[in-house]
């Protein structure tokens, strides 16, 4: 909640200046003349003032005393959990891989290489037999490869999302991160 | 002492001895700021762990365009903004000076101090610091982050201004407004003349 001073906006920002210290010398002169007159100016630069006192005068504090030797367990936990090695050949460190996509990246890639090897050996063999079979024969070994196809499609698709869903952007803690 | 310069460099080479430095040269100042802006020990140490985690992660993108000191608080910033969206309204940290006193509370704790004694003797009595982190509290945490790199941590307007990413004026409007509201907040604990 933001309270409004009972003063004008070129007056706020004047008290403010002056109370930090950032008011030029002439500034400084001619707006002391006018708090000599003024009540209001003079009891809001007053209560600002008492304000920022009550903030300086609190009490500092420090971190525990095993501040460090927790700090270092963090760290050391952080490098014996690297990412791995084919996010790190694309993947920024800022990138955290989630563990849940292990697994599923190298399965849904074995499943793609094998549907496809299949695909070209079907291939192959139907070729060669279809030279001398009956067009039903024919019609049905389609129907065949089409699935294969499709199977090889489907496989090819999951393995896409897997790259991407496997991996979460922290994008809070950059130093180059946008004003807050 | 080695400059931050120095250290950076170092660590970007892989010394842990200059990362120590680092830690042992910010800790305090990044926890302070923590424990103000959270309101509470256990958030603000958590966050200052996270902090030089996310620096120890970076330090190889770190690029001299920034001192070491911004860095750290504008991480340590976002952290704490974080932390303040996935917490709110779930917990209250501190009680409001103008909060119906509940059952079991004991009345004496929100006794108005002797105004004839100097702030930094107020403030030793623990619950004047409690009404002021009260107050904090209530700030947006824009504003709250502002007056503390000001007022408590002692910062410049330009400092605030890089740590923040917003421009100057900016600073001082939110220095201000942050300030007004804080003096509605502790107007019973201000000692005016």
């Amino acid at each position: 909640m933001e309270t409004k001073l009972n003063t004008c906006p070129s007056a706020e920002q004047t008290i403010a200046s002056y109370i930090d210290g950032n008011l030029e010398q002439t500034e400084r002169i001619s707006f002391e003349r006018h708090m000599a007159t003024c009540q209001v100016c003079r009891t809001i630069e007053r209560e600002l003032r008492a304000t920022q006192s009550l903030l300086r005068a609190l009490p500092s504090v420090e971190p525990q005393q095993d501040f460090e030797a927790r700090l270092a367990a963090r760290i050391a936990d952080v490098k014996l959990k690297p990412s791995p090695w084919w996010m790190r050949l694309t993947v920024p460190s800022y990138v955290k891989p989630v563990r849940r996509s292990r697994v599923a990246i190298p399965v849904v890639a074995a499943a793609s290489v094998v549907a496809s090897l299949g695909f070209v050996f079907i291939s192959r063999v139907s070729t060669v037999q279809s030279r001398n079979v009956p067009t039903a024969v024919a019609a049905d070994e389609t129907a065949v490869l089409s699935e294969l196809a499709n199977q090889h499609h489907a496989a090819s698709a999951s393995q896409s999302l897997g790259d991407t869903s496997g991996v979460v952007v922290v994008a809070s803690d950059m130093a180059t991160g946008g004003s807050w | 002492m080695h400059p931050d310069a120095e250290l950076i460099a170092r660590c970007q080479r892989a010394d842990a001895s200059a990362f120590d430095a680092i830690v042992a040269r910010y800790k305090t100042k990044i926890y302070h700021y923590l424990y103000r802006m959270t309101g509470n020990a256990e958030d603000a140490d958590d966050l200052t762990q996270e902090v030089f985690i996310r620096m120890y992660t970076n330090i190889g993108k770190f690029r001299a365009e920034a001192s070491l000191s911004t860095w750290l608080f504008r991480i340590a910033g976002n952290l704490a903004v974080d932390r303040f969206r996935r917490t709110k309204n779930s917990r209250r940290l501190v009680t409001s000076l103008d909060a119906p006193i509940q059952p079991g509370e004991e009345e004496a704790s929100r006794d108005v101090p002797d105004m004839s004694m100097a702030p930094e003797v107020l403030v030793g009595r623990r619950e004047l610091a409690d009404q002021i982190e009260a107050a904090l509290a209530k700030l947006q945490p824009k504003l709250r982050s502002a007056v503390i790199l000001f007022d408590v941590e002692g910062m410049s307007y330009d400092e605030i201004a890089s740590v923040e990413g917003i421009p100057l004026g900016t600073v001082k409007s939110r220095i201000f407004n942050a300030r007004v509201a804080l003096r509605e907040s502790l107007r019973p604990y201000l000692e005016t003349e």
